[in-house]
């Protein structure tokens, strides 16, 4: 169902829920007046929740893989805080990464009609590798009285990425829906939901086909009591506190804080309001917990997820000057970064911030120092290069990504205006983040609330981005090698060129269109000086990204074993031209970089240059070491041997 | 002392307004909170449009507590309750906020009538355990503690690990004051140590206090499934006690969970080495520096890398102490 603009403003005042084209009219009448929602998704388990205004004889979920359902699951039912009653139906047993249709009803009656409006898919199993799609904001909530237009047009944008518009092809397309808290303003009560998310029409429409889960944020902290598990928030929704769905982490015992997985990819959600205020004595059990959690995880990817940021500079909410985000900081970032986290996600600020790839930044923003960022490039492939992570799996400070995404329905300004300084990218539009996790690699993406993808970054895993601290010591000798490096003061005639012939190569050896990742790595007496990654066309989130204007570089293959990149304009490290050429005694490799985004080593050099070009993938490399022909302060030559 | 209900039912909610209200604790408005005070502002109109409405003095005390501005918080939850709020809800409340602002005493009052009203309701009885604990009234707490967790349908792990240290807590004097001051008192309080009496030696006492931690610790498990935070807690105590079967026995339910947690295998290693079991610990140790072996150095989280460290001795001492034996043997 696609809600046009027009009409969802219409209707997001009414705060009745019912849309009467959805639902049956049974024969005593009771009205839906709130739900159904989906609740703790697992492989094998899902919750559905739903409210009526009248007593229900024996509340159920009638499901199956077919619109002609077929399996009855009763629930139980209690008083709602709306003078009427709520229903709770576990399915269980359920196959994993499934498709069910169900409908809601009472003892035999149906209350909804079955068919693409009311549908849901069970997780895969953890561990599985397959494409994930995760949606994420936070701070969506917005005053009752005002329409949220904003955040509808946040909504409508996400349905528009991924499902042409349509809300039900939108869950289809979405495997994880995390909230970051504030999801609604006040204190977060049930009263404040019931206006703001769970009835507006076009909100209700999704809730009943993708099930969700959610970090604390302030306003629900004001709504709820943390060491009881009680107020609206507990009441409202469940989160797991074990392994219910699917985690092969440990048991928080608690719904604030908790763990679960989904495919390869292990999400932690941490309590940034009552735990973190009270790190030392209750919320100490949480940071406990954390470490366990992480040393028994085995996932391939760590996404961690909380409400209030760790680096942030929005005008209201200051990550040096509040105490719950710089202990957030200060006491999760740490103990996630000891076990590789890959991904933290917040909110809170009203703004889109989001760091290159970065490590062990736990001060104020003023004590940030370039060894803090390991990769300061923008991670888009087609223009800085994706941000890499060596091992696969969670390996300590390989860096990570931290994301502010809390301008679901709101912005304000950054506070300075420059913000913080670690960033990346900084915006003040409302939309919402979008993850792609397809095996290795990581997507991230900002759309914004006319559908604009305003921000794109990759995270690759399993790849080391960078060269070694010394030459490698197995390599195959290159037959006869040439390193120029031209570094006259002007950058427009700034140029590097390495070129081996007489090299043994066999054709897979370098095949970037096969997804081979290469990297040429230069050393002398001093260590590593230079390197140079072309980009790879294979990755798999080159997809992703935006194609107009399309790359300026391109590789191709004119003749079996023979691989040609070509970029007019040097948009990558320079890069204007890679050969290799496959042969036994026969082969050749050449890498040219020219003008201003060339980045030469400084010259002179230091005693005895070595350089090699490695496969990342397999860890095969070619070298030589050079003998210097010339070597001043504006040109470099050797060759070898 | 206890004050008898009677008495406290006559100083009942005027007291608390006049004693928070005079002595003034609130830090003043935030000014770090301006969804907060968003909020506020919204429920102000609405308070406008309907006064007499309890509900929303509810909400604006929860925002005032929000931003920590206990005395605007005491006075909303006391004109709700002058509006007919659920006396359950803002009793506690105002024990609540009370306690924060300090006020023992006063907090003290409304816990009791809370409690008084619901003996069953777990807040009422965790927030009088905190009242007592914070009055160093230390054999009260334990006891509201244990009934806290006992009644709580979720008792939050952090609050079973604060009920538990509270049960450590306890002296033989704490213990035999609470029972003289219960004798004068008509409502029978079980202290939350009930095995202690006047002529405990300080070993009797260590034991009966881990022991009524150990049921708080098991009683919140039966709720909640194991949850590590708590059984490690329990392990310490097994330990400190001297039942290394029992620290063994809880360890291994947290194995269940994560079987490749090599913390736990090394925890369980040195608990069978402590039980004298040399071979069983060694096998533990072993295959704990396995595991972490499995993780190439790289790969290794600090804490990870010294457990390693940490094994690689223990494994290397017992292989010389094994290889001394084996030397003495011969001589
Ligand atoms: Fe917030």
């Amino acid at each position: 169902m696609r809600i046009s603009k027009i009409t969802r403003l219409g209707t997001i005042a009414a705060v009745t829920v019912i849309m009467s084209a959805l639902t049956v009219a049974s024969a005593s009448a009771q009205t839906i007046t709130r739900g159904p929602y989906l609740q703790m998704p697992g492989p094998d388990r899902m919750t559905v929740i739903f409210h009526t205004d009248l007593a229900l004889t024996s509340a159920e979920v009638d499901y199956g893989t077919t619109v002609a359902l077929g399996t009855i699951t009763p629930g139980t039912s209690s008083a709602d805080l709306m003078g009427g009653f709520k229903h709770v139906v576990e399915l269980s047993s359920l196959t994993d990464f499934t498709k069910y249709f169900y409908a809601v009803g009472d003892s035999g009656t149906p209350l909804t009609i079955a068919g693409a409006d009311y549908a849901f898919t069970t997780s895969p199993l953890p561990g599985t590798r397959q494409p994930i799609r995760i949606w994420t904001f936070g701070d969506s909530g917005y005053w009752p009285g005002n329409n949220g237009t904003e955040y509808m047009d946040s909504r409508q944008a996400y349905y528009d990425h991924v499902g042409g518009g349509d809300v039900n092809v939108a869950a289809d397309a979405t495997d994880v829906m995390m909230y970051l808290g504030d999801n609604a303003y006040g204190t977060g009560n049930d009263p404040t939901y019931q206006s703001v998310f769970f009835s507006p029409p076009e909100l209700a429409a999704f809730l009943r086909r993708q099930p969700f889960l959610s970090a604390i944020g302030n306003h629900e902290g004001a709504a709820l009591d943390s060491v009881t598990e009680t107020g609206d928030y507990f009441g409202m929704f469940n989160f797991p506190t074990g392994n219910e769905l699917g985690t092969n982490g440990v048991a928080s015992g608690s719904e604030s804080y908790y763990s679960f997985d989904y495919g390869n990819i292990h999400f932690i959600v941490l309590d940034t309001e009552d735990n973190i205020e009270n790190i030392t004595t209750t919320g100490a059990a949480m940071k406990t917990w954390l470490e366990d959690d992480l040393i028994a995880t085995t996932a391939d990817w760590i996404i961690a997820a909380w409400h209030r940021p760790p680096y942030s500079k929005g005008i209201f909410h200051d990550s040096d000057a509040e105490a719950n985000e710089i202990a957030a900081r200060e006491e999760f970032v740490p103990i996630l970064e000891d076990y590789g986290v890959d991904l933290v996600i917040s909110g809170h600020s009203h703004t889109y911030e989001r760091t290159p790839l970065i490590d062990d930044h736990i001060g104020l923003s003023t004590t940030l120092e370039p060894f803090h960022i390991l990769d300061g490039g923008n991670g888009n492939p087609l223009v800085d290069g994706s941000y890499r992570k060596a091992s696969l799996q969670q390996a300590p400070h390989e860096g990570a990504v931290f994301i502010v995404t809390g301008a679901a329905a709101d912005t304000r300004a950054f506070s300075p205006s420059s913000g913080h300084p670690v960033m990346n990218k900084k915006l003040v539009f409302v939309g919402t983040s979008v993850i792609e996790v397809d095996g290795d690699v990581l997507v991230g993406k900002y759309v914004n609330d006319v559908g604009t993808v305003m921000d794109t970054f990759q995270i690759d895993k399993g790849i080391s981005a960078a060269c070694p601290a010394a030459p490698l010591g197995t390599c195959t000798a290159a037959g006869k090698a040439k390193f120029i490096v031209k570094s006259s003061g002007d950058p427009a005639k700034d140029q590097t060129q390495w070129k081996w012939t007489k090299v043994t190569l066999d054709a897979s050896d370098l095949d970037p269109t096969s997804g081979t990742d290469l990297i040429a790595c230069a050393w002398d007496d001093t260590g590593h000086i230079y390197d140079v990654v072309p980009p790879n066309p294979e990755n798999l989130g080159y997809a992703q990204f935006p194609t107009t204007p399309p790359p300026s570089w391109a590789w191709t293959s004119k003749k079996a074993g023979q691989h040609g990149y070509k970029d007019k304009v040097g948009s990558v490290d320079g890069l204007i031209k890679v050969k290799t050429k496959a042969g036994v005694g026969k082969g050749k490799m050449q890498f040219k970089s020219k003008g201003a985004n060339t980045v030469p080593p400084a010259l002179p050099l230091t005693g005895v240059l070595t350089a090699q070009l490695i496969n990342l993938d397999s860890g095969a490399c070619w070298g030589s070491t050079l003998t210097e022909k010339k070597n001043d302060g504006s040109s470099y030559i050797a060759a070898g041997p | 002392m206890r004050r008898s209900f009677r008495a406290l039912g006559q100083s009942l909610i005027a007291t608390g307004l006049t004693a928070v209200l005079m002595i003034g604790l609130s830090p003043g408005i935030s000014q770090s909170h301006p969804d907060i005070s968003e909020a506020e502002d919204a429920v102000a109109h609405a308070i406008a449009a309907s006064p007499n409405d309890p509900a929303l003095y509810l909400r604006r005390a929860t925002l005032q507590r929000s931003r920590k501005d206990w005395d605007a918080a005491a006075a909303s939850y006391i004109k709700a309750a002058d509006l007919g709020a659920d006396r359950d809800v803002t009793d506690v409340a105002l024990a609540s906020v009370l306690l924060d602002a300090g006020l023992h005493e006063t907090a003290l009052m409304h816990a009791d009538i809370a409690i008084a009203r619901s003996p069953n309701s777990g807040k009422a009885s965790l927030v009088r355990a905190r009242i007592h604990a914070r009055s160093d009234r230390r054999a009260q707490a334990a006891s509201d503690y244990t009934h806290a967790v006992k009644v709580l349908e979720h008792p939050e792990p952090g609050v079973v690990l604060e009920a538990m240290q509270a049960q450590l807590e306890v002296s033989v004097q704490d213990a035999v004051e609470l029972e003289d001051a219960v004798e004068h008192e008509d409502d029978a309080v079980t202290a939350g140590n009930e095995m202690l009496s006047d002529g405990d030696s300080p070993v009797d006492v260590a034991e009966q206090n881990i022991r009524s931690a150990l049921a708080v610790a098991d009683t919140a498990m039966a709720k909640l499934g194991i949850v590590p935070t708590i059984q490690s807690r329990a392990v310490e105590l097994e330990t400190q006690r001297g039942r290394h079967d029992g620290a063994v026995a809880r360890i291994d339910t947290m194995l269940e969970q994560a079987p490749r947690h090599e913390i736990w295998i090394a925890e369980r290693g040195d608990a069978l080495m402590a039980g004298g079991k040399k071979t069983e610990a060694m096998n533990a140790y072993t295959k704990a520096l396995a595991l972490v072996n499995e993780r190439p150095a790289s790969k290794r989280s600090p804490k990870l890398a010294a457990l390693a460290i940490e094994l690689e001795n223990k494994l290397s001492d017992q292989h010389n102490n094994n290889a001394g034996d084996n030397l003495n043997e011969n001589q």
